[in-house]
């Protein structure tokens, strides 16, 4: 069950998507603030998700994007940048009365680290204790996951710094590597370049500039056996 | 911070087990410096190309400094573990010595990314330490250690310290020191600080985003490993905000200032103008009764415009979106500011009252699935120089004009448009040569000419950089992903020198 990537509104994208791959995607995987470099869906939160409704795929889930050069820097830049991805993620939340936290209660939150970006131990932790300990609205929920998204054989450090002593629990890593290319309906066989700090669950296995996608969306899939949508937010109506 | 010791770029066996790998650095670098020759021109990319003509910089003794993270390399061969040029191609320029580029770990453990001023003079550092009895007041610093000058103040103990350093790029060495103290802050509290710099270096504004815990608790939350349960550490943070200013002709000190905005984000855009600081901040959500009954819309962020050296505002109003979090920003030379938000809208705001007004760049609108990293960095004649090289589009806009689009460059996008160094096209001094990275499939370097927008020059060695930085000097420093990861260039884009680094570099300054 394959999903898409994308750094552009889900409603403006959905439809140059859909005519060129002519099917309804399983999940968006889809940006939060800080990004600077995308559109952010707590930006219109109801109209994002009505897009995802309209896609066909009504599942969301939360990656941030910041400036690269952040992720090797402070335990307390990684807690400023996650203090808001958090906020970013409860606020489209509560903004938006169908949006539903997972059934099972995990809300993967994915942090993007591109391939020649290095990952610091001090920003991973400050990054992911925070999102593991934040309490969503104030009820004793506390549904987010960190999660890493990286390319796990690049030279830069990634996998070894969520794998190091002391790291903060990486609970699954969402691989950008090999761009085998594909379709919706037709996804290569799983064979995701892997961490072995910590489960590879999911795979960009379609990148649009190397695959020469005309939409604006990368393409993802699932682990065998690991349901990717279910571990985003989903929508029980349309906004 | 701690500092390297003068003269020697080496840490020792026992400072790197001891856990330096790993944690970052700054390093100081000399320049690559060039000697003065007549106007010599670019090479064709073919022969049916003219060739445009181009002025050397002229020699210099200034620094560039590398930040980024120590590498296991360091373990087998010191912190720096090849410094001088690897290779030197016949007709490059003479002079450079091993010794002469031989670098200084300046400093480790810093608490926030360095900031350069506007014309690269100077180099902020800060870090931030809990806990521990500190010196208050101004510290004249001489040397690169930082251990000698003269400190006036008292000794005082509890709530955390900020340390601004200020680095004189020239001669790699400390300049001035001063430590801001929190108190009533406590000391588990996080502290983000972003130095901002006046366009002409005189202040340095310090933004400081306080997140203070409270509740500690273990909690118990589902493995999706394992399918039982995990405890896992919880706290309530609550931010806010402080300023304080440092002139750094004078030494005096000004704040902080607390702002008495929480509860907000930590995060924030500030810039600095040669009277005001305007900065960004957002409320934190969880501030406002918020159910799924009855939703509410996501808070605005507001901007609020202080005097440079005071605490409170000439005004906050509220701000477009979206929320701010590390989108390009900077003066305007009429006082105004502005903001490149979503990779594609310019936001315009008053120094006058903070009225916004969103420009549309048709050029750089285009979006594609990965987030497209921006630069806005300062053009010839009080422009703005706009480059979006995941699109391969460069622009200059002059403000003065109502924003027109004065000359707008297209060019292949590099290999890996998305990641690492977030510099990949630059100007040359005089705004008439643009540099980027090569195409995906050429790799190497190319330069255009900004008048015509077309190819004036390249060079493809095979090599997919991930950055391009103008040095002082006017030599062109190409970054690649290993070693040598350092690739200098003449302005004619003839290689001079390469250079390993144990850094895995995150910012060339």
């Amino acid at each position: 069950m394959a999903g898409y990537d994308t750094a552009g509104e889900i409603q403006r994208t959905y439809i140059s998507a859909r005519a060129e791959f002519r099917a309804d995607p399983n999940f968006w995987l889809r940006y939060f603030t800080p990004s600077p470099y995308a559109d952010v869906v707590e930006s219109d939160p109801a109209r994002e998700c009505a897009g995802a409704w309209d896609s066909g795929g009504p599942r969301i889930g939360p990656v941030m994007a910041p400036d690269q050069s952040r992720l090797s820097g402070s335990p307390a830049e990684g807690l400023a940048d996650a203090e808001t991805f958090c906020a970013a993620i409860y606020s489209t939340y509560t903004s938006v009365g169908p949006l539903q936290t997972p059934a099972n209660g995990m809300l993967f939150c994915w942090l993007d680290e591109e391939y020649s970006a290095t990952l610091s131990v001090g920003y991973w932790n400050g990054w992911a204790d925070y999102v593991a300990g934040y309490e969503f609205g104030n009820v004793g929920e506390h549904p987010l996951y960190a999660c890493l998204y990286c390319a796990p054989y690049s030279p830069y450090p990634n996998c070894s710094t969520i794998g190091g002593s002391g790291a903060a629990t990486c609970h699954a890593v969402w691989s950008s590597e090999p761009a085998s290319c594909g379709t919706l309906t037709d996804p290569p066989l799983w064979h995701a370049d892997s961490c072995t700090a910590a489960p590879t669950l999911v795979w960009q296995f379609g990148e649009q500039d190397t695959c020469g996608y005309s939409a604006n969306v990368d393409l993802d899939v699932g682990a065998p056996g690991f349901n990717t949508a279910g571990y985003c937010f989903y929508l029980s109506s349309k906004p | 911070m701690a500092f390297g010791r003068a003269g020697s770029g080496e840490i020792s066996r026992r400072e790197m087990l001891a856990g330096w790998i790993g944690t970052t650095a700054l390093v100081a670098i000399p320049d690559l410096g060039r000697t003065v020759t007549p106007a010599s021109t670019v090479r064709p990319a073919s022969t049916a190309e003219p060739a445009s003509t181009v002025t050397p910089a002229t020699q210099t003794s200034g620094h560039f400094f590398l930040y980024g993270i120590l590498t296991p390399q360091a373990e087998s061969g010191g912190i720096q573990s090849a410094a001088a040029p690897a290779s030197r191609p016949a007709g490059a320029p003479s002079g450079v010595s091993r010794a002469a580029l031989s670098p200084v770990t300046l400093a480790t453990e810093l608490d926030a990314i360095p900031v350069a001023s506007p014309g690269h003079a100077w180099l902020a550092l800060a870090t931030v330490a809990t806990g521990v009895t500190e010196m208050t007041g101004v510290t004249e610093m001489t040397g690169v250690t930082g251990v000698t000058g003269a400190t006036t103040g008292s000794a005082v103990t509890a709530g955390p310290a900020v340390t601004l350093a200020i680095v004189d790029t020239a001669t790699a060495t400390l300049a001035r020191k001063v430590t801001v103290r929190l108190r009533g802050v406590p000391a588990d509290a996080s502290i983000l600080v972003t130095p901002v710099f006046s366009p002409d270096a005189s202040v340095v504004s310090l933004v400081l985003g306080i997140s203070v815990p409270s509740g500690r608790r273990e909690i118990r939350k589902p493995d999706p490993r394992t399918g039982g349960f995990q405890a896992v550490a919880a706290a309530d943070w609550r931010s806010e905000h402080a300023l304080a200013y440092f002139d750094r002709k004078t030494g005096a000190l000004a704040g902080p200032f607390f702002l008495d905005d929480a509860p907000s984000l930590s995060r924030s855009t500030a810039v600095a103008t040669a009277t005001d600081l305007f900065l960004w901040t957002t409320p934190d959500p969880r501030a406002t009764p918020r159910g799924k009954s009855h939703p509410v819309a996501p808070p605005m962020p507001s901007v609020s415009v202080f005097p440079l050296g005071e605490g409170k505002p000439r005004f906050t109003v509220r701000s477009p979106g979206p929320w701010p979090g590390g989108e390009p920003a900077g003066a305007l030379a009429n006082g105004d500011a502005a903001r490149f938000v979503n990779a594609r809208t310019l936001q315009v705001f008053a120094a006058k009252d903070g009225d916004v007004r969103q420009v549309t760049v048709a050029a750089v609108q285009e979006g594609r699935a990965k987030p497209s990293p921006v630069t806005m960095t300062p053009g010839p004649d009080e422009t703005l120089f706009l480059a979006k090289p995941s699109i391969g589009r460069a622009v200059i806009v002059d403000p003065a004009r109502d924003f027109a689009v004065r000359n707008d460059i297209g060019f292949a996008p590099p290999a890996r448009p998305f990641g690492g160094l977030t510099s990949k096209a630059v100007l040359s001094p005089s705004g008439d040569l643009l540099y980027v990275l090569g195409g995906a499939k050429s790799g190497g370097l190319a330069v255009y000419d900004v008048a015509t927008g077309k190819i004036a020059g390249a060079y493809g060695d095979g090599r997919q950089y991930s950055g391009l930085y103008l040095l002082p000097s006017g030599t062109l420093l190409a970054v690649s992903q290993e070693n040598p990861r350092l690739a200098y260039f003449s302005p004619e884009l003839s290689p001079l020198a390469t250079a390993d680094t144990s850094l895995y570099i995150s910012g060339v300054y």
